[in-house]
């Protein structure tokens, strides 16, 4: 197992996140992510797969903060790093789509302007320079007339339009790793695919490691070749994705699996009731790591943990 | 054939545009075409689309909170519109809303019971005592218990404060339900609960209801007939089992193509069921491989029977 597995882009450790010094919000998380994986964060509002996000990036806003564990990225603890070493990292190396792409953009600056920035600040490009590689980046993210649309302010393009040029900004700088939270979430099923279908087909072109926080079972089955359920501030499951669906060994997650509306599920007789979540798992059994996790370098290395 | 509860005839809303120039022409947007459906007792229709084709303009026309350019939207056979309309609180006796996001539609400043309470007053059903005991009851009804009426919105969870969203539209027994996005704004573990919630409801209170969605995968499950609207005109409608067994225009197939579903991506199956024939020399309205344009005049089509209750767009 061991010869061919390259070293993580990203490996989380025991990562525990709190209000002052309690850890009461993510009791000591791990996973990795491998280059060039895609890995999905699944779990209801509030099980801390958001704050997982914001925490590598170093954006976690007070009172939150990190409590414990490390965050490894490239093999260095961005925990240890300081402030003006993270930023470096953030948007060049590693960077963000968020879940809102309307409060996430500047409304006073021009989209070609808040891209361009980005190759000011890590590149020291002059202005003029960034505008034209600018351009270039509203086109590989297929905005049509690119040239035109750079001058726009965020308020006179799309849902979708907007969350390409968020894209368009996050990816500027090839950075090694994406952070994507819910990025699709307030885009209409169409608009959805399109973006989904760029995200993965600029990151596998590049490279990129992916990060994709959801809560949509459907979106993460779509992305991701492997998959961590959280619930409660705990990883309770991790898997590659396909045996996720086929067999998922936490209750949360068979739970949470049973409890979607499935298209194509409704039989043409009856209008069945849903399964609830709680009628599959009792209280006591949630938030628990399950004693079988299955990580890429495989079940030896876990063991040896 | 019985009168259907509601029955919405050609509605066309047109919003003006402010003047490009001082001396342009005015510009109209139009947001619903030339829509007719029909809701009956007991029935979930649902209205599908992307944001911007409509489908909210069209529900808040029922509601009596957009004004209809032209059209109208009949209640057993009585017009909801024009000169002879009902007054707004006869209206909120007919049909109240469910909105999507229950952060957002429920007033931080009162408690539960006093939300509900106020329409008891306003129109005189209930006061006092009385209507407290109507509040315990309703909320007892909607899966919540009586003490929480003292309390403030803040105080619940997401998906108790959607059941108090359904419990403050019930409170005055409405006919007909309009569920703008009901559980679009909830975790997917709450999905469920409310789903079933409104199933419940519709059953033991008879209701009908007016389901505004995109998650098809909702629709399907709790949708008697569906109705698929695309730039402010229905473009394909029919009962559920025809809609998502046989979709035909070129836009449900996307829209139901587009649903990311774990079971079909990972089976590799992504094939849409085969569409209904239409007729030959035939042609799809609107065009769906470019964008129309919601200012522009559509072309002339109509909605042509291909099945029992099945109907599609086609160019005329």
């Amino acid at each position: 197992m061991s010869k061919t597995v390259p070293a993580s882009i990203l490996s989380v450790r025991d990562l525990r996140i709190g209000i002052g010094n309690q850890s009461d919000l993510l009791h000591g998380v791990s996973f990795d992510i491998l280059p060039g994986e895609t890995y999905g964060l699944v779990g209801e509002s509030g099980s801390g797969k958001s704050i997982t996000g914001l925490s590598v990036l170093g954006l976690l806003k007070r009172p939150l903060q990190v409590t414990g564990g490390s965050i490894l990225f490239r093999e260095q603890d961005v925990l240890k790093l300081n402030k003006r070493e993270r930023r470096r990292l953030r948007g060049d190396r590693m960077a963000m789509v968020f879940q809102e792409p309307m409060t996430a953009l500047n409304p006073l600056a021009t989209v070609g302007r808040q891209i361009a920035e980005m190759f000011v600040v890590h590149r020291g490009l002059s202005w003029a320079q960034a505008r034209l590689k600018a351009v270039e980046a509203l086109e590989t993210v297929h905005v049509p007339a690119p040239d035109e649309r750079a001058r726009s302010y965020p308020h006179q393009l799309s849902g979708g339009m907007r969350q390409r040029v968020m894209i368009a900004i996050a990816l500027a700088c090839r950075p090694d790793l994406l952070i994507a939270d819910e990025p699709t979430t307030a885009l209409d099923v169409t608009v959805q695919a399109e973006v989904l279908k760029l995200i993965a087909e600029l990151c596998q072109r590049e490279g990129t490691a992916v990060l994709l926080v959801s809560h949509d079972l459907g979106v993460i089955a779509n992305m991701c070749r492997r998959v961590g359920v959280m619930d409660r501030g705990r990883l309770v499951e991790e898997q590659d994705t396909r045996a996720l669906f086929e067999t998922p060994l936490h209750p949360y997650t068979r739970g949470l699996l049973a409890a979607r509306p499935r298209l194509g599920s409704r039989t043409i007789s009856e209008r069945g009731r849903l399964t609830e979540l709680d009628e599959l798992v009792a209280d006591t059994q949630r938030g628990r790591d399950a004693p079988t996790l299955v990580t890429p370098r495989g079940m030896l290395a876990e063991a040896g943990r | 054939m019985s009168t259907p509860l509601l029955e919405i005839r050609d509605l066309t809303v047109h919003f003006p545009l402010p003047k490009p120039f001082l001396f342009g022409s005015t510009r109209v947007l139009k947001a619903v075409q030339g829509v007719s459906l029909t809701l009956n007792e007991g029935e979930c229709l649902s209205i599908v689309g992307e944001s911007g084709c409509g489908k909210s303009t069209t529900a808040l026309s029922v509601m009596g909170l957009q004004e209809p350019t032209s059209g109208e939207i009949l209640f057993k056979g009585k017009p909801l519109t024009g000169p002879n309309a009902p007054t707004r609180k006869e209206r909120a006796r007919i049909a109240q809303m469910v909105f999507q996001d229950p952060y957002a539609s429920l007033n931080p400043r009162q408690t539960v019971g006093r939300i509900l309470a106020a329409q008891l007053a306003l129109h005189d059903i209930a006061h006092g005592s009385e209507a407290s005991h109507r509040v315990a009851d309703m909320l007892s009804r909607v899966g919540l218990t009586p003490d929480h009426a003292d309390r403030y919105p803040h105080e619940f969870s997401g998906g108790q404060r959607q059941r108090i969203g359904i419990a403050r539209a019930l409170m005055l027994d409405p006919k007909i339900l309009v569920l703008d996005e009901p559980v679009s704004a909830l975790d997917v573990s709450i999905q469920a609960q409310i789903i079933n919630l409104l199933m419940d409801l519709q059953e033991t209170l008879g209701l009908s209801y007016i389901m505004i969605s995109h998650d098809l995968s909702v629709v399907e499950h709790v949708s008697d007939r569906v109705a698929v609207m695309y730039f402010g005109r229905v473009v394909e409608e029919g009962d559920w089992h025809s809609i998502f067994s046989r979709p035909t225009h070129p836009y449900t197939r996307r829209l139901i193509g587009s649903v990311p579903d774990p079971d079909a991506i990972l089976s590799g199956d992504r094939g849409l069921p085969d569409a209904a024939e239409i007729p030959r020399n035939a042609r799809f309205s609107p065009d769906v491989s470019r964008k129309p344009d919601p200012h522009e005049n559509v072309e002339p089509s109509q909605l042509v029977s291909i099945g029992a209750t099945h109907r599609v767009r086609l160019a005329q």
